[in-house]
């Protein structure tokens, strides 16, 4: 054994990790290495003074503050009552409801401009040219319907994403709250996740790809918040 | 609404042996929101709590983030599931707590705020009162992570097992970050470790 391969196992020598055979070669080299036996005595040293460090006696008054401070978090809970305990029932009603009522709703209003225009211009087998053609008293309220039509659902568009913003904002100080229970790899990979879902969000187009981004970034958030799939205390 | 007088209200109180109760009950008590099984749960594990976030975070810090650790603790026993210790997940939570402060504490220091010096202030003086502070004074000038291992480890004497668990790393790891720790610790010390040599002079 030389000193630099002393130096690498003296922590482990010391730990008393080494089999009978590498704690024997240790002891050879510390018996004619006086440098190395003074690396030795140093850690040796260390660990104790360490491990005799005096402890650190906690304040006789940290339960109080620590039972105020929880006090202060229950009331808290106790008046955002609804709003805390219901984001659950917020999304379960979100899912189903908003962005399908966006899509039929503009659907059906856009459905409405064309029955419109196919009544303006019977004659005309292709209802979408007939505002080239119908006579010009009928071409503006067409084209109002179809312009009502896309601002109804830019307006439902715009409320659906009202809506998951709020759930998002509801989700997010839990599942943060959660994830400061993480390891400190694991609360950046939340970061990065979450960064990615949120990018998602903000560069998918209007309609069922934004949609499902947002779903992808609540059920994510949902998910982290609960403790779901992440398993609390224990994964590695 | 006065959050003193919330020690007073009224709640549940199970038939708890106090001395002779383990995680499983003690655990079920909590969150029931059993006035003394939280407070045993408390005293259980102040001493260690508070003592690694005293040293990771130093002093000044230490008691603001084992209140933190501890309504962490209480508010997030629901979602525990057992799948770990019960005080490794409270150590995990504590040193998670302090790192973040530690964090914090460092983005202070870059931008000019002299409050970590403080950090460093000698605790009350050990057998060796000299020795006690340089360790102390060395171990502020740790990475907040190998300062972490090394008290987990070689403070608090928990075997690398648990400070792997606690650190959601692996066990290799921890040997590996805790040698580096101790070397650096070794490195900072130099002088102090070596003016002094050990009765007998010799390695075990």
């Amino acid at each position: 054994m030389n000193c630099r391969q002393l130096a690498e196992q003296v922590d482990a020598y010391l730990d008393g990790d080494l089999d009978e055979v590498g704690a024997s070669a240790c002891r050879g080299h510390l018996r004619t290495c006086a440098a190395c036996r003074d690396l030795a005595d140093q850690q040796t040293r260390l660990r104790a003074a360490l491990a005799e460090l005096p402890p650190a006696e906690p304040p006789a008054h940290l339960w109080a503050a620590i039972d105020a401070r929880l006090g202060a978090a229950e009331i808290a809970d106790s008046r955002r009552g609804a709003l805390a305990t219901g984001w659950s029932r917020l999304v379960a009603w979100l899912r189903p409801v908003a962005w399908p009522v966006a899509m039929v709703g503009s659907a059906g209003a856009i459905a409405l401009a064309v029955v419109q225009l196919r009544g303006a211009a019977p004659s005309q087998p292709l209802a979408l040219r007939a505002p080239v053609v119908a006579p010009a008293a009928a071409a503006p309220p067409v084209r109002l319907a179809l312009r009502d039509a896309l601002d109804e659902r830019a307006d439902l568009e715009r409320e659906a994403d009202g809506r998951f913003r709020q759930v998002v904002s509801e989700l997010l100080p839990l599942a943060r709250a959660e994830v400061a229970t993480w390891a400190p790899r694991r609360a950046q990979a939340f970061a990065h996740d979450l960064e990615r879902r949120e990018q998602a969000v903000l560069v998918a187009s209007p309609g069922h790809v934004r949609e499902r981004a947002w779903h992808d970034l609540t059920s994510y958030l949902e998910r982290v918040a609960l403790g779901e799939q992440v398993a609390m205390g224990g994964g590695r | 609404m006065a959050s003193t007088a919330v020690s007073d209200i009224p709640r549940p109180r199970a038939d708890l042996a106090a001395a002779a109760m383990d995680d499983a009950t003690l655990i079920a008590a909590c969150r029931r929101g059993d006035a003394r099984a939280m407070e045993l749960l408390y005293h259980q594990y102040k001493r260690r709590v508070f003592g690694l976030c005293h040293r990771i975070v130093g002093p000044v810090d230490a008691e603001e983030v084992a209140q933190e650790v501890f309504v962490r603790v209480f508010r997030g026993l629901a979602g525990f599931r057992g799948d770990a210790q019960l005080g490794t997940w409270i150590y995990r939570l504590a040193v998670n707590c302090a790192l973040t402060q530690a964090g914090k504490q460092r983005r202070r220091q870059e931008v000019g705020d002299d409050h970590l010096e403080e950090v460093a202030a000698p605790p009350v003086a050990s057998r060796d009162p000299r020795l006690s502070r340089r360790v102390e004074a060395a171990m502020a000038e740790l990475p907040a992570g190998y300062r972490a291992i090394l008290v987990l480890h070689d403070v608090e004497g928990l075997s690398h097992e648990e400070c792997a668990a606690i650190m959601d790393c692996r066990v290799g790891t921890s040997k590996s970050q805790l040698h580096k720790a101790r070397m650096r610790m070794r490195e900072l010390l130099g002088p102090a470790l070596a003016a002094e040599r050990l009765p007998g002079g010799e390695a075990p």
